[in-house]
């Protein structure tokens, strides 16, 4: 009996002694030391922030929605499904309320990126970090810091003043839930401020296995952008003569052959870019954008750019340049698309364009287009404008990208823009010389692009009309010109009320084109003045008892 | 579908065995998605020597699924057949110019895919086998200790080489046929092959004891027992494959990402203890406990403690019951309280961590996409531990009249608290996400009664006998985190689990009146006009908001379900007959998809994404100048989102009942069968699901609100014979 019972209680004794059985490590994720155990690996932490250039609102090669729809420049064809938004904000009033605002702004995504970095400072404040090179780690905190300010200078474009949570040794959290709104000139301030501290601390070039991260010149080039668009002229200057120092060290030019801008990758004049990886990175832009005939039944249409786009750039007639007008050009029969602003040829494609071997056909029953835009339908896969794009569209004819997809990289931010910056903060100055001075260096200094200097005007309505046409032929389709609607004041009397059109090319039985200027919307256009600030979402509203809507969307 | 079963069992005084084997066959709809199974079971007793006990039990099952390339049978899954059957054109031909076509907005064509599209092949192994020493003391009467382990292990592969096949896509807008591939497959084709194995141990001490003293039956039991759980998967994936008659990975000509692997651990470990005492045969009570430890948890919120105690009464075993009430022959009054509880959340959400988030960002000269880290979990909460669950029940048993009738009737109320919630809704997302993501704050509770039914007889040969239960269960959500300015007819307080939240139709606008004095329809709608539904303005602000959204429904749970059961025996025939409802049983027509979008399904807008067939209830029943008094709103060319928003109008009656089987069978007499040395055999024919009552016209009252893709339950009829030797 005894032997039995130490058997039985040897038995027991084996298994009791699993109370720590339960002691399990989780097989999928990292402990909360391996981040700061070294300085690569807080690479690979640092390297996750970028996630903010790549969101579909900010890097819009990336979504089917490209800013450029809630402006003049480029019509969206299609209603219920990709890209129907658009219409339905033009077209139905009061679209953009409170509830419904998630499509003009990703306020919980962006501000989910700003407490992923203030972790980064909270943990830096604990001492996590202590064991690594100081040097470096400034580096590294100077590229969080950045994204930080990125992040509010998204939500501060959108909204104005709004919440900051800006604590560097704590994040907030349930305590702090109820915060007001700061002021729209604090806000900036405070951005325009985190962009001088990073440019203090970033490299000016990174290594060639790190190209792609933030440098000093992308840090000085986000506060000329931030300080204009907060209206502090001086620090625009400021910011724009920084860049200019390091162009003078042959870091940054304009690339000579326009077309290179988009199609060489980490090119010299980019600030700040936004690389992919085929296969493992990748967007679909050619399955939305690329021109019908590449891929019958599967690409393009989604889009297309509009006439007032495609018209802003200059001809060359009888070798005087001068704006281009259908009228002149259907009734002296001249060809619409020879001798135009070479900007034109990289950035639009026409009827008759030469492409991946084949020529564009942008007319009616041509194989890229034109069909009239109905309103109505969805799936429509030709061009309603008579143009498609060719800026960010890949012109590599063995690519099948509907299977593959497409790895074009997107621009953030190039030094052509800091001419652009620096000529409007001239102007708001009153010093219009050196205004136009900046427009014709962008004009004139590269040698695939020759231009005629625009002669100076001397007030800012005509500055501005200049300085529109300058900012659409070459920053059209790179997420510019909504923003600069707004803060020009000019976006309600612009669009309200308005239609934009399209080119309707018929070929003749001589396979002579005749040309007609056609509307490309179905009705007018409707935008108040009231969707110059973007609506506090709901949600916010609603559990922040101190954070109060703007007195517009009460 | 055919199914097979083969079992022997035997022994002597000394080892006692039951060895079984089976395969079953069955086919889908389409023929060409087929599950094959075989199992085998081997239990042996051995009395190893006057005290021991030797148990070994094995059983194992190999099963094969196999399913053409490029459907999946999933609810809701992108190209799920059903889905893309029910909801395509149905006035395409099967071919144009040579090629199958497709009538549904996704370009696919299910039936050519059967055969064209390659095939999605999964064959798993399980293996379990339990051996359990049992040790009976001589030195005391009913004292037993047993050892039992356990091990477990499941092996499986799974294949899948897909490819797309050629399509003539009609479009709806234009009335054209395109070429195309279709979509969601490659025409270069993709492969890729996965291989899974886990196993799992299991260690149960035990000791336990039963006696009888007189009048006093005693028993306790305690036990300890402990799981530990371990998996890894390795996989790997293809694409560009030039020829596709050989499906192995070594013939397609790029990696799609290369080889990927991962592991799960997981452990369990409680005690168990019971100790039961009964005088008499009349009064019985028993006490039991459960001592749980949960891995989700921090240590030091790992362990809890959960007792039980239930009491019973057999009064009809009280001499002055027995002759009060002669003819009732069981009567037993019973209740019980006891606590349990639940672990229901997300492991290491005590733990600070980090996640490998693949490829989100590419640098270098030449761009190569980064893997990166990120914080996996933004506020570690320590303290959470276990749910638990109060339970209080109180019965009876009745048998009465020799089996005439018998009745058991149960009530029971349980109290839910400490429940494992997501509470990060009611912050605002400014704070981007730092806040607890679940706490142990919800409360819940449920009462909730169950009543069976019974009568048994024998009239000469023939006997019968009926039964039928009801259960009944209401639960209401007594405390859960919400925003601190909720609208008070949003509060989820005081709702059933599950409810679903929505707007309060009026009906459809039949006057100029209504239409003039409506609210101002919800953001992106068209302006109103007559035929389409009018919501009630909650908060009374002149239009419709998500401020206008409250309770409507409750979850697609029914709250009340009944079965009746009918047996009877003939000489040689027994017939059999299952029918089973339900009632209070909310069903709504549209609601929240698994994306948890809540938005209408194709059985409530009709032509849905401007691609999808329409049920014709939709399009003929729907509002028109003629047809005022329609049960539906005016179609519309262009999506209207009035319309199309989840509300009571799509709200309708679920219950039903339903006959659920009837089995018909015939022994075959003794005195035949025994001279071809069989000792018993029986033919039967059976039939399930064969007719429902319900008014819910629309489809199966059993299926989830949001049918897409949902597979029908079948009507089906089967035969068999059963032998024994």
């Amino acid at each position: 009996m005894k032997k039995a019972l130490i058997y039985t209680a040897a038995l027991f004794a084996t298994t009791l002694g699993g109370c720590n059985v339960l002691d399990v490590d989780p097989t999928d994720k990292l402990s909360e030391t391996t981040t700061y155990s070294s300085i690569e690996n807080l690479d690979l932490y640092v390297k996750s922030f970028y996630g903010i250039l790549y969101t579909s609102t900010t890097c819009e090669i990336r979504s089917a929605n490209l800013s450029d729809g809630f402006s003049d420049l480029v019509k969206y064809s299609w209603y219920n499904t990709t890209g129907g938004t658009f219409n339905k904000f033009f077209y139905t009033p009061n679209y953009l309320t409170p509830e419904n605002c998630g499509f003009m702004t990703p306020w919980s995504d962006l501000y989910r990126r700003i407490r992923q970095t203030n972790e980064y400072f909270a943990d830096l404040s604990a001492g996590y970090a202590d064991g690594l090179d100081p040097e470096e780690l400034k580096i590294r905190t100077a590229e969080t810091r950045f994204m930080r300010a990125f992040a509010y200078q998204d939500l501060a474009l959108r909204h104005g003043g709004v919440i900051l949570r800006v604590s560097e040794t704590s994040v907030d959290g349930p305590e702090e839930k109820d915060k007001a709104r700061s002021s729209k000139e604090d806000t900036w301030d405070f951005i325009i401020n985190e962009y001088r501290k990073a440019a203090a601390d970033l490299p000016e070039e990174w290594d060639s296995s790190n190209t792609g991260r933030v440098t000093k010149g992308s840090a000085w080039g986000m506060m000329a952008r931030a300080a204009l668009y907060a209206g502090h002229w001086d620090e625009a200057l400021e910011a724009c003569n920084e860049v200019e120092k390091l162009a003078a060290k042959g870091i940054y030019q304009l690339m000579d052959e326009y077309s290179d801008v988009f199609t060489v990758v980490n090119n010299k004049e980019l600030l700040v870019t936004v690389n992919f990886d085929s296969p493992d990175l990748q967007h679909d832009f050619d399955t939305n954008f690329a021109p019908t005939g590449d891929r019958i039944g599967f690409c393009g249409g989604v889009a297309t750019p509009t006439d007032e786009f495609a018209s802003s750039f200059d001809i060359q007639i009888n070798g005087e340049w001068k704006a281009f007008d259908w009228d002149e050009v259907i009734t002296e029969n001249i060809d619409p698309w020879t001798n135009r602003d070479p900007r034109f040829y990289a950035t639009i494609l026409y009827n008759g364009a030469d492409w991946k071997g084949r020529k564009i056909e942008l007319f009616v029953d041509g194989v890229d287009g034109f069909v009239p835009y109905t309103g109505t339908a969805d799936d429509v896969r030709k061009s309603t404008t008579g143009y498609s794009f060719r800026k960010f569209v890949k012109e590599d004819p063995d690519e099948d990208f509907s299977f593959t997809k497409s790895d074009q990289f997107w621009i953030e931010m190039r030094y052509a823009e800091i001419f652009l910056i620096k000529s409007e903060a001239y102007a708001r100055k009153n010093d219009f010389t050196n205004a136009y001075i900046e427009l014709n260096k962008l004009r004139q200094t590269r040698s695939s692009v020759q231009l005629p200097a625009l002669p100076q005007q001397t007030n800012w309505d005509s500055y501005l009309t200049d300085l529109q046409k300058e900012r659409i032929c070459e920053l059209g389709l790179e997420g510019h010109r909504y923003w600069d609607l707004r803060r020009w004041g000019i976006a309600e009397q612009t669009l309200n009320g308005s239609r934009v059109h399209g080119i309707k090319i018929t070929k003749n039985s001589d396979d002579s084109y005749t040309y007609e200027r056609v509307d490309a919307d179905t009705q007018d256009r409707i935008y108040t003045s009231k969707y110059d600030v973007a609506p506090i979402p709901q949600d916010e509203i609603r559990n922040n008892t101190l954070c109060k809507q703007d007195p517009a969307w009460e | 579908m055919h199914q097979h079963n083969l079992s022997v069992t035997g022994g002597n005084k000394s080892v006692k065995y039951f060895i079984s084997g089976g395969f079953m066959d069955q086919r889908g709809f389409y023929h060409d998605y087929k599950f094959q199974r075989g199992n085998f079971r081997s239990n042996i007793d051995a009395q190893a020597t006057k005290d021991i006990k030797v148990t070994l039990n094995l059983s194992g099952r190999m099963q094969n699924s196999y399913r053409p390339g490029a459907h999946s049978y999933n609810n809701q899954d992108y190209g799920n057949v059903v889905g893309d059957l029910l909801y395509a054109a149905p006035f395409i031909p099967k071919e144009y110019n040579g090629l199958p076509t497709s009538a549904y907005r996704a370009g696919v064509n299910p039936d050519y895919a059967r055969k064209h599209s390659g095939f999605q092949e999964s064959k798993n192994f399980y293996l379990e086998t339990s051996a359990k020493i049992e040790y009976s003391a001589p030195f005391l009467k009913g004292l037993k200790a047993s050892f039992l382990v356990s091990w477990d292990h499941m092996n499986g592969d799974g294949t899948t080489f897909s490819y797309a096949y050629k399509v003539n896509h009609y479009n709806h807008g234009t009335k054209q046929y395109t070429e195309q591939y279709s979509l969601g497959l490659s025409e270069d084709g993709n492969m890729y092959v996965g291989h899974q194995r886990s196993q799992q141990v299991l260690l149960r001490p035990q000791i336990e004891y039963a006696n009888k003293f007189g009048k006093h039956d005693v028993g306790a039991l305690f036990l300890y027992e402990q799981t530990q759980y371990n998996y890894n998967s390795l996989s790997g994936s293809r694409q560009n494959f030039p020829i596709f008659d050989l499906p192995y990975l070594d013939f397609g000509n790029e990696w799609t990402e290369g080889a990927s692997s991962s592991a799960t651990r997981n452990a369990t470990a409680g005690y168990v203890g019971r100790v039961n005492y009964g005088y008499d045969s009349k009064y019985l009570a028993e006490f039991s406990f459960r001592y749980d430890g949960s891995y989700n948890f921090a240590p030091g919120h790992r362990w809890g403690f959960f007792p039980s105690l239930s009491l019973g009464w057999v009064v009809s075993n009280e001499q002055f019951f027995k002759d009060a009430l002669p003819k009732i022959d069981v009567f037993k009054i019973r209740a019980s309280a006891g606590k349990l509880g639940r672990d229901n959340v997300d492991e290491f959400l005590y733990r600070k961590y980090y996640m490998w988030q693949e490829k989100n960002s590419a640098f270098g000269m030449d761009p190569t996409a980064a893997n990166t880290l990120y914080n996996g979990n933004s506020y570690p909460n320590p303290d959470l531990t276990w749910e638990k669950t109060n339970t209080f029940n109180v019965g009876f048993d009745l048998t009465a009249w020799n089996g005439l009738l018998g009745a058991e009737f149960d009530v029971f109320y349980k109290y839910t608290y400490d429940i494992l919630q997501g509470i990060s809704a009611s912050y605002p997302p400014s704070l981007g996400g730092h806040v607890p993501t679940t706490d142990n704050s919800g409360r819940f509770d449920a009462k909730e009664f169950e009543l069976v039914l019974r009568h048994t007889n024998r009239i000469n040969d023939f006997s019968y006998n009926i039964s039928g239960n009801v259960s009944f269960t209401r639960n209401r959500i007594l405390s859960k985190t919400e925003s601190s300015n909720v609208l008070p007819w949003q509060s989820v307080i005081g709702t059933s689990m599950g409810a679903i939240l929505g707007y309060e139709a009026i009906g459809l606008i039949q006057t100029e009146e209504q239409l003039a004095n409506a609210p101002t329809p919800i953001s992106g709608s068209r302006e109103l006009r007559l035929g389409d539904i009018l919501y009630r303005d909650l908060n009374g602000d002149g239009k419709i908001t998500t401020d206008d959204a409250t309770w409507i429904s409750n979850s697609n749970i029914p709250e009340m379900m009944f079965a009746l059961n009918f047996d009877a025996n003939y000489k040689g025939f027994d017939l059999s007959l299952q029918f089973q409802g339900a009632a209070l049983n909310d069903k709504m027509l549209c609601g929240t998809w698994n994306n948890g979008a809540s938005d209408n399904t194709p059985l409530t807008k009709p032509f849905y994404g401007n691609y999808d067939n329409a049920p014709v209830y939709l399009v003929e029943g729907s509002w028109t100048p003629d047809n005022t008094d329609a049960e539906y709103p005016r179609l519309s060319v262009i999506g209207n989102p009035n319309n199309s928003i989840v509300s009571t109008f799509w709200k309708r009656n679920g219950a039903y009942l339903r006959l659920k089987n009837i089995t018909l069978g015939y022994t075959i007499p003794k005195h035949i069968i025994n001279k071809a040395g069989l000792q018993n055999l029986r033919v039967y024919v059976a039939g399930s699901n064969l007719f429902t009552i319900t008014d819910f016209k629309y489809l199966d009252p059993e299926s989830p609100n949001v049918v897409q893709g949902y597979y029908p339950q079948q009507k089906t009829m089967s035969f068999g014979v059963d032998i024994s030797f």
